[in-house]
């Protein structure tokens, strides 16, 4: 029998930056794996509770049937890996720093903001596949067949219910930039999904799909530094093409795609 | 609205997706009410009581305040107002300082892990990773309660002194990512415990000795039912914590108890499972 608190962990779903959510663990893990086209990460418990996240979209869910999800995305089971599943990749962890915080009133503001840089590591560069937004006690890697996606799941504390339960937060993360697709809400679907797939292709598959704050006409390919070069290769990919112009704003992706209606041939 | 417990509760926490504000506590410092909106466009509030002795919480659906920081918990939801007719509140404080102005609290990184090692494919933190949240009086330092780390941590006392409340915020990552907050409960630096029911059955019997501990210095800030029945009552010290306390904490039990070695991870150094000796008639 589940604490009853828990059971509002259900109500959990989309995230704003990528795939990620709580999983009240009991017992051991049973099932943890990709879907064979790396779209799907699942990860359950004896109980046959499980989370599964979408790599492409960002959505996540607790499903309570997790034997019929599992069999419906013809999951198969992975191991942990720090390495990819072509041997030239690797998984690595930045922790933040922490320095002496202050005291403003009643708030405390700790020196640097707790948090972990998950990485990967191929060619000797690294490349940011998701953010730790609490302490890290613990972290478990699991790679795609095709290498282009990894779920992290860890722990950020050590401790555990009295009910013998403890709770794992699974972030999955690209192993190339990471990539946000925005678009008006009549383009989120077919279009969207087409835009996704044609990315995809350049190795450049979006971790999160979300409406846009505006609609236009056409695509607009936003870059951080340094990923200028991408940016055009993605403009190119997109139906429809693309503008590229430099990304002026904190969006934890090095390229967003925000999608325009020449994307679906110019009509919403 | 978007809850969902967290580990590093078991002291008492809840996770609340954007943003948290304490309002108040019950005046006799049963409760506290927190107001939390949801991050997606759905305009939904939700008013959260949480029971300060045993976890336990009630939500009240409510209408979206024009400004929830600033807003009073009156008025937005006819069964919240009902609730607070019976319950007289008193506004949350924005203070370190405890009511009666003798003790402060405090946060410590203490020797959060700066680095990991990898076994395979885990990555292990070297050191201690959470952090304590603490209570200062007269120059010491105790733990209230613990946590993982946030982007910032905010602090209320309850009005008796007895309870530290603290809403823990992770960042926000990107413009329109909100991140999330941990509601927790903790005690005023006194060691905390947990209480465990025999089974679920017997909560409602064992809650009632909680008022028992709290009045012989043992501050229950969880009470859920055990994992198995047992016949008599134990109490689980932690390797860390204080023994004589925990001999005391023992033959405060009803039918006393026996003592054992807290052996799993519980952010509680002291457990108390009662046995249904404990609870007879």
């Amino acid at each position: 029998m589940r604490h009853p608190i828990r059971v509002l962990t259900l109500l959990i779903a989309t995230p704003a930056v990528a795939a990620s959510i709580e999983l009240p663990v009991f017992g051991s893990l049973t099932r943890h794996g990709f879907s064979p086209d790396g779209l799907h990460f699942l990860i359950g418990d004896e109980e046959g509770q499980c989370a599964v996240l979408n790599t492409r979209t960002g959505y996540a869910e607790i499903v309570d049937d997790c034997a019929a999800v599992e069999r419906k995305l013809k999951v198969s089971p992975s191991t942990v890996s720090r390495t990819s599943p072509d041997g030239k990749a690797k998984a690595e962890v930045a922790l933040v720093r922490q320095s002496e915080g202050r005291w403003k009133e009643n708030v405390y503001l700790p020196g640097a903001s707790s948090g972990a840089q998950l990485l990967i590591e191929r060619d000797g560069k690294k490349t940011v596949s998701a953010e730790w937004r609490s302490s890290l006690v613990s972290l478990d890697v699991y790679w795609s067949a095709d290498g282009q996606k990894v779920a992290w799941v860890g722990r950020s504390t050590h401790f555990g219910g009295m009910d013998g339960s403890h709770d794992l937060t699974i972030v999955t993360g690209s192993t190339g930039p990471r990539v946000r697709l925005v678009a008006e809400k009549s383009l989120l679907g077919k279009v969207a999904e087409n835009a996704s797939v044609a990315l995809e292709a350049k190795g450049l598959g979006p971790g999160f799909i979300g409406k846009a704050l505006k609609a236009r006409d056409a695509t607009v390919i936003y870059f951080a530094p340094g990923y200028e070069e991408m940016a055009r290769v993605a403009a190119q990919a997109v139906p429809g093409g693309a503008s590229t112009e430099k990304l002026t704003w904190p969006a934890a992706a090095e390229l967003v795609v925000a999608l325009g209606k020449a994307a679906a041939g110019g009509k919403p | 609205m978007k809850h969902v417990a967290m580990v590093c509760g078991l002291l008492g926490a809840w996770e609340a997706e954007a943003e948290t504000w304490v309002k108040a506590f019950t005046k006799d410092s049963s409760s506290v009410l927190y107001l939390s909106t949801a991050a997606d466009e759905s305009g939904t509030a939700v008013v959260t009581v949480v029971d300060l002795h045993t976890g336990a919480t009630q939500e009240f659906e409510a209408s979206f305040p024009e400004d929830p920081g600033a807003a009073r918990l009156n008025g937005l939801s006819p069964a919240l107002d009902a609730w607070l007719k019976k319950h007289p509140t008193v506004p949350a404080a924005k203070s370190r300082t405890s009511p009666d102005g003798k003790a402060s609290v405090e946060v410590s990184a203490g020797d959060a892990a700066s680095r990991g090692v990898w076994e395979g494919g885990s990555w292990k933190a070297i050191g201690e990773a959470g952090w304590e949240l603490q209570v200062v009086r007269d120059g010491k330092r105790a733990a209230a309660a613990v946590c993982g780390g946030g982007a910032s941590i905010t602090a209320y006392w309850s009005p008796d002194g007895q309870r530290t409340v603290w809403v823990v915020s992770h960042g926000a990552l990107t413009m329109r990512d909100p991140g999330y907050e941990e509601v927790i409960v903790g005690t005023d630096g006194t060691p905390s415990v947990a209480l465990l029911a025999p089974n679920k059955a017997r909560l409602p019997s064992a809650e009632k000795l909680i008022e028992g501990f709290e009045k012989a210095g043992f501050p229950v800030v969880r009470a859920s039912a055990a994992k198995k029945e047992r016949a008599e009552s134990v109490v689980f010290v932690a390797a860390t914590a204080d023994a004589e306390r925990g001999k005391r904490l023992a033959a405060a039990v009803p039918g006393g108890a026996t003592i054992e070695r807290l052996d799993w991870p519980s952010p509680h150094p002291f457990v108390v499972a009662l046995g249904t000796r404990a609870l007879a008639p």
